[in-house]
């Protein structure tokens, strides 16, 4: 047992540095404690290895993404302060302008406006939610009878069944209320169509899974939906969840995939997805929902089968793709690389493409894994002309297509080494124009 | 010296000079960014939490007090964001442990040498408030005063909690055999 005393010496010696007289007393104990040598020696390769750890450098574009982060929050303080736009840098990416122009990319919206159907979908089920069991105390309870004022004529008292005490006391809560209140959700209320839904059979039996009544019950479900950032993404997007949640093809995907659906709305990332603050803002930078709806391109690729199947046989990857982090970062502080990427008709067609979706479904895991490196977002924002010449090559686009083991290959450590090496990049984007030429 | 530069680009920063923040981000995210890696061992959480330490500098700069150092400011913001993001880690960890093995090794990507990733791997085995220490003190170059302060302990604390980090620390690289 080494004294502390030589213990903290011993630590001064190998970390700080001591003078003459500590390291004659120092030296005179180690000559005569072998254990005490042993720790000394130990120290000083500790020492050692500390000193020759060198600092980890950076990515190289990581100020850029910091800077586009925070001119967003700039921009989205001023929109809070109704101070003007004028501002805003000419030509700062980040935030898509409020009408026209290209915005957020189509495709970040399409995403988007999944993730805020489905938190539409939480809330509007959690006023409208019929109980599987008849037994069961009907009827207006607690804050449902507030609730119920703010609704339109098609839902009648009988829909609003309410057990759980968690969720009356949400009820009650002011910012529910605000959201109640709103314009928009009375407007999904009274909307024939979306009253239809709720009415469908199929619809009903997805509400009466005892898997989503867990769901409503959980007390985190009450937490997150009376958090303020989600209520600030459904309030601003509550139009695009009208109009998704109102479209047959919402209607048809929920009736074909009721199971895939409760899936999805019971998994336990859902909420902590919906909540975080970087979702939030990205859902808050999902404009242009008409346009996007209008697009024939995105209802292809909305409507088409493949895609509600990418959603049903993989919810969880799907859910994974979405809460990636990293893939919202990189859409995000890349946003005018990708708004340029996705409003290309070349691109569209390539997305809307049914074997992309297939590969999507089966590989969506690895695909967000892909597309979260940020060494893939550099090679594409270096070169986006060049990035959407190389997908507008018909014969290119059928090659890939037809590769199904083609994510698994992107996946892989290895091929994203091989490709984020700088002179093959470079070598490979300088070589792009000739391939689509 | 550098004091003085820092309150500068403060009060440019607070006046809505978006250059000055840039040289804030120019200045800083460098040791931001090691002490986040350091603590997560992943190189690209270290990028997300240097990411989400800016913002909150530029959201709570006002709240700044220029009669301390700026710098010890932003590493505190930056200590916390990565305990922070540690802990959310192991929440996901205990939903999803799928989604957490496939975080990958940052040294199988970015070379580093065996030594480099065994004493890495080393720091890894401490408890966050342990490794936390090391990091500030040998790889973050921080003082005794200024972990103190970002810590909110005595120096003597900090002088004894380096001890015990130490000695497990010791223990760890010896188990990996660097010792």
């Amino acid at each position: 047992m080494i004294p502390d005393k030589y213990v903290a010496l011993m630590h001064k010696a190998a970390f700080d540095g001591i003078d003459e007289r500590e390291r004659s007393e120092l030296d005179a104990y180690l000559a005569r404690d072998p254990e005490a040598r042993a720790y000394h020696a130990d120290l000083l390769k500790m020492s050692k290895a500390f000193a020759e750890t060198p600092e980890v450098e950076p990515p190289a574009n990581l100020k850029k993404r910091i800077l586009n982060l925070v001119e967003a929050r700039r921009a989205e303080l001023a929109r809070e302060n109704g101070e003007s736009r004028s501002k805003r840098k000419e030509g700062g990416i980040v935030v898509a302008e409020a009408s026209g122009g290209r915005g957020v990319g189509r495709r970040t919206g399409w995403l988007i406006g999944v993730g805020v159907a489905v938190v539409a979908i939480v809330l509007i089920v959690a006023f409208t939610y019929q109980s599987p069991s008849e037994d069961s105390t009907r009827g207006t309870i607690g804050g449902a009878e507030k609730a119920s004022k703010y609704r339109a004529g098609q839902i009648g008292d009988a829909d609003v069944v309410l057990e759980n005490p968690e969720f009356q006391q949400l009820l009650q809560n002011d910012q529910v209320q605000d959201l109640i209140r709103s314009p928009e959700f009375q407007a999904l209320m009274s909307d024939t169509k979306f009253t239809e839904l709720l009415h469908d059979a199929a619809f009903m039996a997805l509400m009466s899974d005892p898997k989503f009544t867990e769901l409503m019950s959980d007390p985190k479900m009450a937490d997150f939906l009376s958090n303020q950032k989600y209520r600030v993404a459904v309030n601003s997007e509550s139009k695009a969840a009208v109009e998704l949640l109102s479209s047959a093809t919402m209607a048809q995907m929920m009736r074909s995939h009721a199971t895939a659906m409760v899936q999805l709305l019971s998994d336990a990332r859902l909420p902590q997805l919906l909540s975080d603050a970087r979702f939030t803002e990205l859902a808050q930078q999902a404009k242009q929902p008409a346009d996007l709806k209008s697009n024939t391109v995105f209802a292809a690729i909305a409507s088409d089968a493949k895609y509600a199947q990418m959603i049903a046989s993989e919810p969880k990857a799907f859910l994974a793709m979405m809460a990636s982090y990293k893939l919202a970062a990189v859409m995000k502080s890349e946003a005018k690389m990708f708004a340029e990427l996705a409003s290309d008709p070349a691109v569209m067609a390539f997305m809307s493409e049914p074997r992309y979706a297939a590969v999507m479904a089966s590989h969506a895991t690895q695909m967000a894994q892909v597309l979260s490196q940020p060494k893939l977002a550099a090679a594409m924002e270096s070169q986006p002309r060049a990035m959407v010449g190389f997908f507008s090559e018909p014969k290119l686009r059928q090659a890939m297509m037809a590769e199904t083991k083609l994510p698994q290959m992107m996946s892989d450590a290895a091929f994203i080494q091989v490709m984020s090496e700088p002179k093959l990049r470079q070598a490979f984007l300088d070589a792009m124009p000739k391939m689509t030429r | 010296m550098v004091e003085d530069n820092d309150r500068l680009i403060v009060r440019e920063c607070l006046e809505g000079s978006e250059r000055a923040f840039a040289m804030l981000v120019d200045k800083y995210q460098r040791v931001v960014f090691n002490v986040a890696y350091r603590m997560t061992s992943d190189y690209d959480a270290a990028e997300d939490i240097t990411q989400s330490v800016f913002i909150k500098v530029f959201e709570n700069l006002r709240s700044f007090d220029p009669r301390y150092r700026l710098f010890s400011w932003l590493y505190r913001i930056a200590v916390n964001e990565s305990l922070n993001h540690i802990k959310q880690a192991r929440r996901n960890e205990a939903l999803s442990p799928t989604m957490a093995s496939s975080v990958k090794s940052p040294d199988q990507s970015y070379g580093e040498t065996e030594l480099r990733h065994r004493v890495q791997e080393g720091l890894m085995d401490l408890p966050p408030a342990q490794r936390l220490l090391i990091v500030m003190k040998h790889f973050g170059n921080r003082s005794y005063k200024e972990i103190a302060e970002t810590m909110g302990i005595s120096e003597k604390k900090v002088k004894s909690r380096l001890f015990t980090a130490r000695h497990l620390l010791r223990d760890a690289l010896t188990k990996r055999g660097v010792l």
